[in-house]
């Protein structure tokens, strides 16, 4: 891959958290589903606080990637 | 009467050991000898990855966030989720962002965040400005945290004993610690708080339910039965609705790091990679805010009926009512740290900004790098003071002073990204899009008040817009700027 592709890459992949918590949480503005006992809007705010760190070490990964 | 007076004694005995311990603490851990201003204000540049967790999260969840996120919980519901959800937005931001603010604070010698403006756009103007402009939104953020320290001790009191002494006395306590310590004292102090913060947090935010509503989902279902309208955002540009949700996290994610304490402790930080390292990690940091929403949803449930800023004691009056006097000691021993410790920060943060970038342009040559550390240290303890006595005389003005503190704060942005990434800007157009951003921010807040969206914003296009302009308008021959070395003078066209 060449470095602009790689760079555009990461860039869409730190992208998907900031979508997921500033516009996914007010779309998704439901109480049922209830996932594990928790309102559907807080159980995807508590996914993607986990997700956030699996994405910025694909990052990472991608960053040290020889182009 | 007499069993409260026992249960605040045994309670406020346990908060005095806890803050006495920290600070002893981190005392003992201290290196004799003497001290120079960069080890003083950010740790000699030498800060880990530990270290640096406590004090790029640790630090920016203060009691605010601690009594605050649980009380926003009780009061507005599901609005409350902004917070978890900009901290994740910033700590994307900061991943991108410290790094290259370390690497330019190492390279040319910069202590604070006013030094990297100042420098970096070789304008003494700009940081002075900055300078100003983060003292004036700091401190009141440091008398917030005088606020919270009196809720949690008048709790943590039983009414026995009126917070408002305790928390001037813990204070002062604090004041003097930071004036002996310096941002190693305040990152080791710091260590003991997130730990003691967090297993306090755990047990209000799980064991809460659990012992009262058999499990998480079950106080859930009580609340979808009883407040179900808290569990939803307002549907539009209502009051904590939608619209605001999407400004608000947007805009506070990215200002995340733009607090002075903040790029101070970006400076302490040993090397690019410990920075990143860092920002991977951070997001886990939320959870502890989803537990204690959970702690202040419980809070709904068992003492219902709280108004306004008595909201933010809701969860301490579940523990009151319902735990021994030492569980409340405990408590309120880790909401009293959380006050204090981030205190600590903000205070060093600004008497480093005041002695390098106010009382120094301000009399050139007499404060000599010898005397650096010593000034700081009478600047500590001058600004405590006058955070306290702003505490003590005009809370109401300071409240409203906070109202900016995120909006203000963020308008720093342009000019830090502009260092950090290399942009060729003109230090007059930061300058004055900088002194725009405030103004609209503050115009927007004070004069258009209960916006749909967050006012802050206005003031960060605003700010752009200026930025913007003055590049369009000045003349072309154009100062670059400086890149591989330290040099202050000599500006080169090209």
């Amino acid at each position: 891959m060449n470095s602009w592709r790689l760079r555009t890459l990461r860039i869409a992949i730190a992208l998907l958290p900031v979508l997921a918590f500033a516009v996914g949480t007010p779309l998704l503005n439901h109480v049922e589903p209830r996932i594990v006992g928790l309102p559907l809007n807080l159980a995807w705010v508590i996914l993607w606080i986990l997700l956030t760190p699996l994405c910025l070490m694909a990052i990472e990964r991608l960053r040290n990637v020889k182009t | 009467m007499l069993a409260s007076a026992l249960a605040g004694r045994i309670a406020l005995s346990i908060v005095a050991v806890v803050i006495a311990g920290t600070i002893a603490f981190a005392l003992l851990n201290l290196k004799r000898g003497r001290v120079d201003p960069t080890e003083y204000a950010i740790g000699g540049r030498s800060f880990g990855t530990i270290f640096l967790w406590v004090l790029l999260a640790g630090e920016i969840y203060t009691a605010f966030t601690f009594l605050g996120a649980a009380g926003w919980v009780y009061l507005h519901g599901a609005a409350a989720y902004y917070i978890p959800a900009y901290g994740a937005i910033g700590y994307l931001v900061g991943y991108a962002l410290l790094p290259r603010i370390r690497r330019l604070g190492a390279e040319r010698g910069l202590v604070t965040a006013p030094d990297l403006l100042a420098n970096y756009y070789r304008s003494p103007r700009l940081g002075v400005l900055a300078a100003i402009l983060y003292v004036i939104l700091a401190l009141p953020y440091v008398t917030l945290q005088l606020s919270g320290l009196q809720i949690v001790l008048s709790s943590a009191g039983y009414g026995w004993l009126d917070g408002a002494i305790g928390a001037a006395v813990a204070f002062t306590a604090i004041a003097l610690f930071t004036f002996t310590a310096g941002l190693r004292g305040t990152a080791w102090a710091s260590l003991v708080k997130d730990g003691l913060v967090l297993a306090v947090v755990l047990f209000a935010g799980i064991a809460l339910p659990i012992h009262f509503f058999g499990s998480l989902g079950g106080m859930f279902a009580q609340l979808q039965r009883t407040n179900a309208a808290l569990l939803t955002l307002p549907t539009g540009d209502a009051p904590f609705g939608q619209v605001w949700f999407i400004t608000t996290v947007l805009f506070t994610g990215i200002g995340f790091y733009m607090g002075p304490h903040s790029i101070a402790a970006t400076f302490s930080a040993r090397s690019d990679n410990t920075l990143r390292r860092n920002a991977m990690l951070l997001p886990l940091y939320s959870i502890v805010l989803i537990v204690i929403f959970f702690a202040g949803y419980a809070a709904l449930l068992l003492v219902p009926g709280l108004h306004g800023h008595a909201a933010d004691q809701s969860f301490l009056l579940v523990i009151a009512r319902y735990y021994p006097p030492w569980v409340m000691g405990f408590v309120a021993g880790a909401g009293a740290l959380a006050a204090l410790v981030p205190s600590s920060a903000l205070i060093l943060a600004s008497a480093a900004i005041v002695v390098r970038n106010i009382v120094r342009p301000a009399f050139p040559g007499r404060i000599d790098e010898r005397h650096e550390t010593l000034a700081m240290r009478v600047a500590v303890i001058a600004i405590s003071a006058a955070a306290l006595l702003a505490w003590w005389l005009a809370p109401e003005t300071l409240g409203s002073l906070l109202l900016v503190y995120y909006s203000g704060i963020t308008q720093f942005l342009p000019g830090v990204v502009g260092a950090a990434f290399g942009l060729r800007l003109r230090g007059i157009a930061v300058t004055l899009g900088l002194a725009a951003g405030v103004v609209t921010a503050a115009l927007l807040t004070y004069v258009l008040a209960h916006l749909g969206f967050n006012p802050g914003f206005g003031g960060l296009i605003a700010n752009l817009l200026v930025v913007a302009l003055v590049e369009w308008l000045a003349p072309k021959t154009k100062t670059s700027p400086p890149m591989a070395n330290s040099s202050f003078e000599a500006p080169t066209t090209d």
